[in-house]
């Protein structure tokens, strides 16, 4: 029983409350900007994890 | 180790969240949101404050409600719940400032052995990925969630 309390209390993946009030955002990006920034540092670095399997761990 | 932070709400697929941050200038509205990258299967985390009146949102607020920390924690909860749902993803973050990016490397830093432990981390500097390496100065991050192993 203690184990299992202790386990519940160091759970990593927190509980959360589900509101379908955000379900609204699924398919809109917010911070759009931010978005963009990231995708246009992306062309000029890549992201060889994704795009070559030879680095994989 | 529990960290101490705040009550999560997500929408049901788990790639948009809010918090209520409470401190020293008062209540904010946090958003975190998991954005779809120009490759597949990796997301942007994007964080920032909405306004209670206009319902706007922005990125580049410093709010200094004296609760960095609780905030932070918070983030690294909902990545937790993100990579959860979504394993085979990789998540990519940069602060929309380079403080704000200073926070992120800071938050990693200090909880380097408890995210290490779930999540490979990578960092990117000079437009070159390589495996992060504890204290170094990074322009970006990208964490994917380790595979459990069973033996």
């Amino acid at each position: 029983m203690m184990k299992s309390l202790l386990e519940i209390n160091e759970k990593k993946i927190p509980a959360i409350k589900l509101s379908s009030s955000l379900n609204k955002y699924d398919n809109i990006v917010l911070f759009p900007d931010k978005l963009t920034k990231a995708n246009e540092q992306l062309k000029k670095s890549g992201f060889p994890m994704l795009l070559d399997k030879k680095h994989s761990r | 180790m529990k960290l101490d932070r705040y009550e999560l709400t997500a929408g049901y697929n788990l790639t948009t969240f809010e918090f209520l941050s409470e401190g020293r200038r008062g209540r904010f509205i946090k958003v975190i949101q998991f954005q779809k990258m120009n490759i597949d299967n990796l997301y942007n985390l994007a964080f920032g404050d909405k306004n209670k009146i206009t319902g706007e949102l922005e990125d580049k607020i410093v709010t200094d409600n004296g609760d960095s920390e609780k905030v932070l924690a918070t983030v690294v909860a909902a990545l937790y719940a993100f990579a959860d749902r979504y394993p085979d993803t990789w998540v990519y973050a940069t602060g929309s400032t380079s403080a704000r990016t200073r926070l992120y490397r800071m938050g990693i830093n200090k909880y380097f052995d408890i995210v290490s432990a779930d999540f490979e981390i990578m960092g990117e500097s000079q437009n070159e990925w390589e495996w992060y390496e504890f204290g170094k100065d990074y322009q970006a991050f990208a964490v994917h969630k380790k595979k459990a192993k069973f033996e």
